[in-house]
């Protein structure tokens, strides 16, 4: 019987008169992926937001691993174990992609060096390890993401969010993203993924879950997701906006 | 020019700045001690505002209890200034720590901060100009006593010459540890982007914090220096806001968060500053603040980042 | 102390501000529509206090009418500015921005300190001892008449925003930069203009005050603080926020005139700074997180 990694029960949050998230369950078990997708303005993002701890919800439960993170700080959240990318995320200028990830390598305790040690296998593990002394300046965009992960990677997360990190890659860099996810999972982490890339996102989901004006609308396999009335009703709604 | 030969330059330049004070006149021996004392300031600030990137623009309230701890201790106790400048740099580190709590865990970011830091300045400048204790707007004199290391006094330039410059070499030194300590990697992410540093575990909080400690306690024993060799200090020339952009100045035009920028702007800036000063006379006041405006500007607009990676930029491209 | 002069004080700060919500306004335009922190914002009412100040003396002319000439020499001095100086900055880090801005104050101040010296400029015109008696309490004329004017442009600005078509490309401006780009908006003419339009907004008032304060090149900072503190409290953009938050400034400050020797009634403003900025987490555009 696999563990609960994340649980979140009944979480609100409201930004002035709009109600961004309403009531929102999730769970995700250990070792799982977890697809969340939804229309633009769904609340994706803030929904990660309020797991991280860089929004505190009006109401609800946030459990990670069963302890309690509703009123952590994003960093203490990293400590328990829980990372995340950010949409318009940029490396670090001025510091060599090592150098980089060493700064997540510096969550668990240990000596620079130690941090140094992780970060190269954290490198070699994703294939960036041919651009370990470059700077970060130079680094060519496609392999920004894939910088990201290895940043988030080098924290030795066991839970990992991740917003979505396909978008503006072609299809072999998604490719090559999608293979690097199934491999991070394999090692015990679960994930949990915000995504616009359809079918990157029911290639690699066990579950998907789908938001649309805060609420959660269906919830199931991604052949079950993708299949649901008011799911196609939800996106045609946002297409006919444009 | 090589590693190599910038090491060797530099190893010159040592030497030759040794030296230096047996072949020039008096004057000269002046400015360099500026330089000295205004590249050692500039390092101490960069470790806040280039190496943090949280601009402060109050620290003339470190050089300010810097300058008054030593002096007050001096001529009320009767304690040796070097003992005056520990205890003030103490007191800075002390009165940091709340201020660096209370500003970043209330998120104060960007321009907040610097008001902030510039309010807290100011706040202990009007109480030391109101207070009789420390003088009031008159000012405190250093009582002269006899010419020795333990009064921290000199008839001579010199020996100001050589303290100012091994507190310059120190304080580079201090630098260079900061920079290849963990701390640097902390402060680095949390400039760069707080938000994803936070993410990957980073206290930004925490770190901006001890910076900010850091760098007070360092700025604060220049006060004592400044105390100690212009022999009178006043709230106007210790804890103003000129104070505070003569402070700033230098490193941002030399070079943000670099190693060596806080250095070069001191080298150019100072006697830039003194030569206006010169031009102008004491009738007009404020033209050195004028040019110190334009240069920001310009190094706004231009150079952001300051001379010296505008320098190392062009020389790479080539 | 006696309860007519607290009431004064508090009519007082009431009066004073909703002068400062008007020039918060101001403030809040610039941010809100360019995004851009104006360190040097209370340096151009400087300005504006010393044209209408030399307008005032050489012309012989009141300070209202002095707003002919000051209003379209200080909007073209913030449209150059923006053209010259902010533009190249409108997209570059925070940091630089504060610094940019922390130049012109250096610059503007001292120039003021060169072509006019450090002398305090009183306007000697017999309007600024009039006093009017309203509810028993007396209260400076010129007060008085800066406070409707105040509460008039404030209208006159949430009318502008509200229903011109140029106040309508303001807004879009700042709620969607990337839109209002597709829709054609010439976003460099309305940035332009925008910041003439808030320096003037907060120059104003300047010129109202004038025959009751005494101008110096170094008056800026005690208008610009005031200003981001006003901000904080009312949040960006909302006029009704700007003027709550002016009043809140101004009876603080009229009561620390108060109880406080001279040379020490800035703590009031400072303390104030520091209290408010800290109790009001949010800061001026929210939660600094990306969506």
């Amino acid at each position: 019987m696999r563990g609960v990694a994340l649980s979140v029960e009944g979480m609100s949050k409201r930004f002035g008169g709009l109600k961004a998230v309403d009531s929102l369950n999730i769970t995700i078990d250990e070792g799982q992926i977890l697809g969340l997708i939804g229309p633009n303005g769904a609340g994706k993002t803030t929904t990660f937001n309020l797991i991280t701890g860089y929004y505190q919800p009006d109401q609800g439960i946030i459990n990670l691993f069963g302890k309690n993170i509703a009123d952590l700080k994003p960093h203490e959240i990293c400590k328990r174990g829980m990372t995340r990318t950010f949409q318009l995320a940029k490396p670090m200028y001025g510091m060599t992609i090592i150098e980089n990830v060493v700064v997540g390598a510096l969550n668990k305790k240990g000596s620079l060096k130690e941090a140094f040690a992780r970060s190269e296998e954290v490198l070699e593990f994703l294939g960036l390890i041919q651009f370990k002394d470059v700077l970060a300046d130079n680094l060519p965009i496609g392999y920004h993401k894939l910088l990201e992960l290895a940043k988030c990677l080098a924290t030795q997360p066991k839970m990992l969010l991740l917003d979505e990190v396909m978008s503006g890659l072609n299809h072999s860099e998604i490719d090559l993203i999608l293979e690097k996810i199934l491999a991070i999972r394999s090692q015990g982490v679960s994930i949990f993924l915000i995504e616009h890339v359809m079918e990157a996102v029911t290639t690699v989901s066990d579950k998907i879950v789908v938001l649309n004006y805060g609420e959660k609308i269906s919830e199931g396999t991604p052949d079950q997701v993708m299949n649901d009335p008011k799911v196609i009703e939800a996106y045609l709604g946002d297409l006919s906006v444009g | 020019m090589s590693e190599k030969h910038l090491k060797v330059a530099g190893v010159l330049a040592i030497l030759v700045f040794i030296a230096l004070p047996l072949f020039v006149n008096s004057y000269i021996v002046h400015i360099c001690i500026l330089i000295y004392s205004f590249g050692y300031l500039s390092c101490a600030w960069n470790i806040i505002g280039g190496f943090a990137g949280q601009l402060s623009l109050g620290h003339a309230l470190f050089f300010g209890i810097g300058a008054y701890t030593s002096t007050l201790m001096l001529i009320r106790l009767g304690i040796s200034p070097w003992i005056g400048m520990l205890i003030g740099g103490l007191i800075s580190a002390i009165i940091a720590l709340p201020i660096g709590i209370i500003v970043f865990r209330y998120k104060l970011r960007g321009v907040f901060f610097a008001i902030a830091t510039l309010c807290f300045a100011e706040i202990f400048r009007i109480l030391v100009s109101q207070i009789r204790f420390t003088g009031g707007s008159e000012g405190l004199l250093i009582p002269i006593m006899e010419s020795s290391w333990i009064n921290f006094q000199f008839e001579s330039k010199l020996p100001y010459y050589y303290i100012a410059y091994i507190m310059m070499l120190l304080m580079l030194l201090v630098c260079y540890a900061i920079k290849k300590a963990k701390l640097n990697y902390y402060l680095f992410s949390v400039k760069a982007d707080e938000d994803a540093a936070s993410a990957i575990g980073v206290d930004a909080n925490k770190y901006k914090t001890i910076a900010y400690v850091v760098s007070a306690f360092f700025t604060s024993f220049n006060g004592t220096f400044f105390a100690q060799y212009y022999m009178f200090i006043e709230p106007e020339t210790t804890c103003a806001i000129p104070t505070s952009i003569d402070i700033l100045m230098r490193p941002i035009i030399g070079g943000l968060g670099t190693l060596f920028g806080p250095i070069l702007g001191s080298f150019i800036m100072t006697p830039l500053s003194e030569v206006i000063r010169k031009v102008v006379g004491s009738g007009m006041s404020g033209v050195h603040l004028l040019v110190y405006g334009v240069f920001l500007i310009v190094i706004c607009i231009w150079m952001p980042g300051g001379i010296l990676p505008y320098i190392a930029r062009s020389i790479k491209s080539k | 102390m006696p309860t007519n002069i607290i009431i004064e004080a508090f009519v007082g700060g009431l009066l004073t501000g909703g002068i400062y919500g008007v020039i918060a306004l101001g403030l809040t335009l610039i941010f809100g529509i360019l995004r851009v922190i104006n360190f040097a914002h209370g340096e151009f009412l400087m300005i504006g206090m010393y044209i209408s100040y030399f307008s005032c003396t050489y012309l012989g002319i009141n300070p209202y009418l002095s707003l002919l000439i000051m209003i379209p020499v200080v909007f073209v001095l913030g449209v150059l500015c923006e053209l010259f100086l902010i533009k190249p900055v409108l997209n570059a880090p925070e940091d630089i921005q504060i610094l940019l801005t922390f130049g012109l104050v250096l610059v503007f101040q001292n120039l003021a300190l060169l072509f006019w010296t450090s002398d305090l400029r009183n306007l000697s015109t017999p309007l600024a001892f009039k006093l009017i008696t309203i509810w028993g309490i007396s209260l400076r004329l010129t007060t008085v008449i800066a406070f409707l004017a105040s509460l008039l442009l404030s209208l006159a600005f949430y009318l502008f925003i509200k229903k011109t078509d140029f106040g309508k490309a303001i807004r879009a401006c700042s709620e969607e930069r990337e839109g209002a780009l597709f829709s054609g908006l010439k976003l460099n003419r309305i940035y332009c203009l925008t910041f003439g339009i808030g320096i003037t907004l907060s120059a104003i008032p300047g010129a109202l005050i004038l025959p009751n304060y005494s101008v110096s090149p170094f008056i800026g900072l005690s208008f610009t603080l005031p200003c981001f503190i006003i901000i904080v409290l009312g949040g960006l953009g909302s006029a009704p926020g700007a003027l709550l938050g002016g009043i809140i400034v101004g009876v603080a400050e009229s009561f620390g005139g108060l109880l406080l020797p001279g040379s020490m009634q800035k703590l009031v403003t400072y303390i104030l700074f520091i209290a408010v900025v800290c109790l009001k987490p949010s800061g001026l555009f929210g939660a600094k997180v990306r969506d």
